[in-house]
C-alpha cells in the first residue's frame, strides 16, 4: 500500500540516486548475510514467495484501484535478507509493467523492504504474547504506518513539487531558457509567467497542495491497514492450522 | 493474467522490433526513459507519447492489453496530479503514459529471459537467479490461481462490486496456493539437487542485428526532442 506509484521524472534525480545507493547497500548487506546458504533449498521458495505477491498485486480487489502487498506476509516467511531481495526484485518486475516507475525501484526496495523488516521484527516479537489475529493486526498497523510515513517523508524532502523542479531546471513548460532578465524588476505574477510561461499568480498555478496529498494518502493507508490486515491473518490462521512449521520464525 | 499475454506476445509477435535484438531494445528504453525524466515540456511530452503510440502501434499486438497495462499507472498519476494545480498536473500524467509504453514496448517485444540475459553482466547471481525463479513460478501459480479465481467466481465468492466478499475468498485461494507453492519448491529443491544446480542458471546472450536501426534511431530521436 505505500508502494510509490510515482512515473518517471518526477523525483530529483539526487533523491533516484540515493535511493538506488541505499537499497543496493541494503541488498549487498543481505548478500553477504546469505553467501553460506544453501542456494537450491532457498532460491526455489524465493521465487515462489516472491511470485505469490506478484499474483496478489495482480488482483483488483473489487471497485478501488487497490490491492494486496502481503509484504509482511514475506518478512514472516522469508525473513529479513532473504526479504530485502525479493522486495527488489518484485519491484524490478513491476516497473517493467509501469507500476512504479523503474528510476523509483531503488526508493521503492527502501519503502517496502522497511515493511518486510520492520513486519518480521514486530511479528517475531508478539506472536508468542497474544493470538494470532491480534498478533497480525498489531504487526501490520504498526508496518504500513510506518512505511507509509517513510513515503511521505520521502516526499517532502525530496521537494516533489513539479514546480520547484521547473525552476531548478531553469525552463518554462515550454521548454524555453528563462534568463535572470526575465523576472528582474518584474512583479510576482510577471515573474512567475517568465518561470513557467503560464499566466496568472503564482500560488493557483505550481503549487503542490499537500493537504490534498495527505487526504488521498491517510484514507488510503487506513484502508491498506485494514485489507492487508485481513487477508493476511486469513493465510496465516490457514497455514497455522494446516502447515504451522512454516510459521517457525 | 495480462501478463501471460505478454509473455506470449513477447515469443510470437511479428514485427520489426521483435526481430531486433535485446540490446538495441534496451538502448531505446533506456534513452526514452532518461528523455522523459529531463523533459519539462508539455509540448515535447507530446510529441514522445505520440511517437511511442504509433511505434506500439506497430506491433500489432491487442490494443486490450496495452489499455489494461495503462490504467493503474495512469490513476495512480491521476490521483498525484488531484494535488497540483496547473499544467504540470498534465505533465505527470504525461510521463505516467510515456514511461509506461515504453516498458510495454520493451516487454511485448522481448521475451522476460533474453532482458535477463542482458542484465546478468551486472547483476549478482543470486538475484538473476531469483528473478529468474520468480518469472516462472509466476506462471505456475497464475495457471493455478486462474482455476481458483474461476471456483470462486463459481460459487459467488467474487463479484466486482463486493470489496469484504472478495478479500475473503482471495484470501483462502492465496492460502491454499501459499502451501502449494511451498510444496512445489521444496519438489524444486529436490530437482535442482539432481541437477547439481551451484547457482547460476547459464543465460545466453546475443548480439545485435540490422533490425536494431528502428529502436535505436526511435530513442535517439527522443533524446533529440528534448535537448534540441
Amino acid at each position: 500500500m505505500s508502494h510509490l506509484h510515482i512515473p518517471d521524472g518526477l523525483l530529483a534525480p539526487f533523491w533516484l540516486i540515493a535511493g538506488f545507493v541505499i537499497s543496493f547497500a541494503w541488498i549487498g548487506l543481505a548478500l553477504y548475510k546469505l553467501s553460506g546458504a544453501d542456494m537450491k533449498k532457498h532460491i526455489p521458495k524465493l521465487g515462489m514467495i516472491s511470485a505469490i505477491a506478484l499474483v496478489a498485486m495482480s488482483i483488483p480487489l473489487g471497485p478501488l484501484p487497490a490491492h494486496l502487498n502481503l509484504t509482511v506476509l514475506i518478512g514472516i516467511l522469508l525473513g529479513p535478507w532473504w526479504g530485502i531481495l525479493s522486495v527488489f526484485i518484485i519491484n524490478l518486475l513491476l516497473g517493467f509493467i509501469g507500476h512504479g516507475g523503474m528510476s523509483v525501484v531503488g526508493l521503492n526496495t527502501l519503502i517496502i523492504g522497511s515493511e518486510v523488516l520492520i513486519g518480521y521484527l514486530v511479528f517475531s516479537y508478539v506472536r508468542d504474547r497474544i493470538s494470532l489475529v491480534k498478533a497480525v493486526a498489531v504487526t501490520v498497523t504498526l508496518t504500513i504506518v510506518l512505511s507509509n510515513s517513510l513515503m511521505v517523508g520521502i516526499l517532502a524532502i525530496s521537494h516533489t513539487d513539479p514546480g520547484q523542479l521547473v525552476e531548478f531546471m531553469g525552463e518554462d513548460t515550454h521548454g524555453h531558457e528563462v534568463s535572470e532578465e526575465d523576472s528582474y524588476g518584474a512583479s510576482e505574477e510577471e515573474s512567475h509567467e517568465a518561470l513557467t510561461g503560464v499566466k496568472g499568480d503564482s500560488a493557483s498555478i505550481t503549487e503542490f497542495h499537500w493537504e490534498d496529498f495527505l487526504l488521498i494518502v491517510i484514507p488510503v493507508a487506513l484502508l491498506g491497514i485494514v485489507l492487508e490486515g485481513l487477508a493476511i491473518s486469513g493465510i496465516l490462521k490457514f497455514l497455522q492450522k494446516v502447515r504451522p512449521d512454516y510459521l517457525d520464525i | 493474467m495480462q501478463l501471460a499475454l505478454v509473455d506470449f506476445w513477447a515469443l510470437k509477435g511479428k514485427s520489426v522490433l521483435h526481430l531486433s535484438s535485446t540490446k538495441g531494445k534496451l538502448i531505446f528504453a533506456f534513452a526514452s526513459i532518461f528523455a522523459i525524466m529531463i523533459t519539462h515540456s508539455l509540448d515535447t511530452m507530446f510529441y514522445i507519447i505520440s511517437l511511442l503510440a504509433i511505434l506500439a502501434l506497430s506491433l500489432r499486438l491487442p490494443l486490450s492489453m496495452f489499455i489494461h497495462f495503462l490504467i493503474y499507472p495512469l490513476v495512480f498519476a491521476g490521483l498525484f496530479s488531484l494535488a497540483i494545480t496547473g499544467v504540470h498536473a498534465f505533465l505527470i500524467v504525461g510521463k505516467a503514459l510515456a514511461s509506461v509504453l515504453v516498458w510495454l514496448i520493451l516487454i511485448t517485444t522481448t521475451p522476460y529471459v533474453k532482458i535477463l540475459a542482458e542484465l546478468s553482466p551486472i547483476m549478482p547471481r543470486i538475484l538473476l537467479d531469483g528473478i529468474y525463479m520468480t518469472y516462472r513460478s509466476f506462471f505456475l501459480l497464475i495457471e493455478q490461481f486462474s482455476k481458483f479465481f474461476l471456483t470462486l467466481k463459481f460459487k459467488g465468492a467474487y463479484s466486482p462490486r463486493r470489496l469484504w466478499g472478495n478479500l475473503s475468498g482471495i484470501s483462502s485461494a492465496l492460502g491454499i496456493m501459499l502451501i502449494h507453492s511451498i510444496e512445489q519448491a521444496e519438489r524444486l529443491y529436490i530437482i535442482l539437487e539432481l541437477r547439481g544446480y551451484q547457482g547460476g542458471f547459464r543465460l545466453q546472450r546475443e548480439g545485435m542485428n540490422a533490425w536494431d536501426i528502428l529502436p535505436v534511431a526511435t530513442g535517439l530521436i527522443i533524446i533529440a526532442l528534448v535537448v534540441v
